[in-house]
């Protein structure tokens, strides 16, 4: 008798992880509320003007180290998820991506993408998406979040995030607000260098006046989808999720938000929406939520298979890239100051 | 309490930079699902998403086996050592959920160990970067080590807490809304506690002691780093049978000829036990040749599927006496 090789496998035991376009450099030229455009183009004007001087200075280093056809993009974020003023008086999407589009043009460049902030909470593949092309990219990046253990943690006790909430560190201990409180201890960051940088992130609030809560996921954790939307290592299940979508020449934008995709592009030939490096470029009032962001990304378990996709595809580049394996190693940050060069008109 | 058990071969545990694990712990915890009716291959799906967005892996045949997406818990302990030393251990430990027929529920965690890649605790996204491996500070024996984990098993664990993470598991699915929380069967939960020895080249071996405790299995392996995956296969596949066995052998059976016995009707329980459990007994050695190896040679020493076959019989002896003479009182 001789022995027969047979195989048998299921497509459902192992998922296949989709790959996604990577550039070389996507640049967050601003990020802005809803109801900063009340005022029409005046302050999208001056944030992009702060930006034009980096962004070309970093598209000179990326085309020096990798060619002159490196593939660079531009992407600006439009708050939609921090409840506002009114909706009546919340511009329409087709009028900012007109104001946003003549700004640039001031300012001497192109915005390839319009990403909405809503979208990065629960990914909209086109326009008047349902359930069926969206995904909770909050709760998926929440689910993927492994807190630091704590010495003596030996997996007895659940672990805290449930709470909503993710420290660097070990928390001072409860304890009552007493001028005799003897047992007061220090926060203390893990690792930490001589002395702590003790960071507390609230992750999601609950809106308590419903049964059913809904989670309300802060600027921090959203930012941490943002960044890692922008570095193309999010999947829902191996599928790509959030895909750059580019309207038709006579499809019209909808009238509301919640309509428009995720990731709107505006330009024909934009480089790719994700990329090696992500270099954001903002004003400094973003600085604790970014930093937020870094620790969560930071607390990430990400999915082998994704990071070997991404890591293979850059050495395999005419000019390879060296990605580091940490993603936070990806990220670059500009916060320009508050000095503002008035004109005499 | 409830309790799980597990299954899965998905995970990598070899480090990028080379360093091999030479010792793997783990836990099984299998019980039934808290559910009336088998849950259909869609709801057994759903039950499994314990992480939205990760893949549930499924595979019909030759039983129905839907695996949850792992799930990760840091640690930074001590560890239990035996006699002499001590060890810190420092990573994170995996756990998963398995689901089968849509009947059997199992949690596992279980974790591999290797040596420390620096003399203090690393910054964290290293340890994320091998999920599933602690590094032990310290330099214990590894006998001692083994020894001490296997030992300490009344709550609470003074060492790695695997038993609370698997339990942890189970009651997470257990809670779950779509669950209608009775069960056709009152049996117990029984656990698996195990630990593989690891060393480039070693054969696969295996030693199963049942211990003093009810329903509980200690099970010593060995074999190579490689082979880690395939052992924690197997202890999930030896807790899965080892739970249908006892649980038909000291559960359904004396119950139905108690039941003879006093008149009662134990027909509903036999048919359960023919229906719903025979089918689920399906040794794994259609896995790989070295898994066949493996169960064959657990086989040959403890006889568990001819054990299991007369209790089968058993059952259809009792079904076929009740038709025959049926029970005065319904």
């Amino acid at each position: 008798m001789t022995a027969v090789d047979v195989s048998y496998d299921e497509m459902t035991q192992t998922a296949k992880v989709d790959a996604v376009p990577l550039g070389h450099l996507s640049v967050e030229t601003g990020h802005l509320y809803l109801d900063d455009f009340a005022e029409g183009d005046r302050k999208i004007a001056r944030q992009l003007e702060q930006a034009a001087p980096w962004l070309e200075a970093a598209g000179k280093r990326i085309r020096k180290r990798f060619g002159r056809n490196a593939r660079i993009s531009t992407c600006f974020l439009v708050d939609d998820y921090t409840p506002s003023g009114s909706a009546l008086d919340q511009p329409k999407p087709s009028e900012v991506v007109d104001i946003v589009t003549t700004a640039a043009d001031q300012a001497g460049f192109r915005i390839d993408y319009l990403a909405r902030e809503a979208g990065c909470a629960v990914a909209c593949e086109r326009p008047y998406s349902g359930p069926r092309d969206q995904s909770a990219l909050a709760d998926i990046v929440a689910g993927l979040i492994v807190e630091e253990a704590a010495v003596g943690a030996n997996g007895s006790r659940p672990p805290t995030a449930q709470t909503g909430w993710l420290s660097n560190g070990e928390r001072s201990p409860a304890v009552a607000v007493a001028m005799d409180a003897p047992d007061w201890e220090p926060p203390e960051e893990f690792g930490k260098y001589r002395h702590s940088v003790f960071v507390d992130i609230e992750l999601w609030s609950l809106d308590n006046n419903q049964t059913h809560a809904e989670r309300q996921y802060s600027c921090s954790l959203l930012s941490a989808v943002w960044q890692l939307l922008r570095l193309g290592l999010l999947r829902n299940a191996g599928k790509a999720v959030a895909k750059p979508y580019r309207f038709g020449p006579n499809e019209a934008f909808p009238d509301l938000w919640s309509q428009l995709p995720s990731i709107t592009q505006l330009t024909a030939d934009a480089a790719p929406f994700a990329a090696y490096q992500a270099l954001s470029v903002l004003p400094p009032h973003f600085r604790a939520a970014e930093h937020a962001a870094e620790i969560i990304i930071d607390h990430l378990r990400f999915d082998g298979a994704v990071l070997k996709q991404t890591a293979d595809r850059a050495r395999d580049e005419t000019n390879p890239v060296t990605l580091p394996d940490n993603p936070v190693g990806r990220m670059s940050h500009l916060f320009f100051d508050d000095v503002h060069v008035t004109h005499n008109d | 309490m409830s309790r799980t058990t597990t299954d899965r071969d998905r995970n990598r545990t070899v480090h990028d930079d080379g360093t091999q694990p030479w010792l793997g712990f783990g836990e099984v915890r299998t019980c039934l699902i808290q559910n009336l009716g088998t849950l259909s291959p869609s709801a057994s799906v759903a039950l499994m998403q314990l992480t939205p967005g990760s893949p549930v892996s499924k595979v019909d045949r030759p039983v129905r086996r839907v695996v949850s997406p792992e799930q990760v818990t840091g640690v930074d302990c001590r560890l239990q050592v035996a006699r002499e030393g001590r060890g810190r251990a420092i990573g994170t430990v995996l756990s998963h959920a398995v689901v089968t027929n849509g009947r059997i529920l199992q949690g596992t965690a279980y974790v591999a160990l290797s040596e420390a890649t620096s003399k203090e605790r690393r910054e964290w996204r290293h340890y994320l970067r091998h999920q599933g491996v602690v590094e032990v500070l310290g330099s214990p024996k590894p006998h001692n080590i083994v020894d001490g984990y296997l030992a300490d098993v009344s709550p609470p664990a003074r060492g790695l807490d695997l038993a609370s993470i698997s339990d942890r598991i189970i009651d997470e699915v257990q809670q779950s809304d779509t669950l209608n929380h009775t069960t056709a069967l009152r049996a117990s939960t029984a656990v698996v506690r195990w630990a593989a020895t690891l060393a480039k080249d070693a054969k696969p071996t295996v030693g199963i002691a049942k211990s003093d405790l009810p329903n509980l299995h200690v099970i010593r392996l060995s074999g190579a780093p490689d082979d880690l995956p395939m052992l924690i296969r197997f202890c999930e596949e030896f807790a899965l049978h080892e739970w249908l066995l006892t649980t038909v052998q000291d559960v359904i059976v004396p119950r139905a000829e108690t039941d003879i016995a006093r008149d009662r009707d134990p027909l509903d329980s036999l048919l359960f036990a023919l229906n719903e459990l025979v089918p689920l007994w399906m040794p794994p050695t259609h896995l790989s040749p070295d898994m066949k190896a493996l169960w064959e040679a657990m086989e040959s020493r403890t006889h568990y599927s001819r054990l299991f076959e007369r209790q089968v019989a058993r059952i259809r002896d009792l079904r076929d006496q009740v038709k025959i003479r049926p029970p005065r009182r319904f």
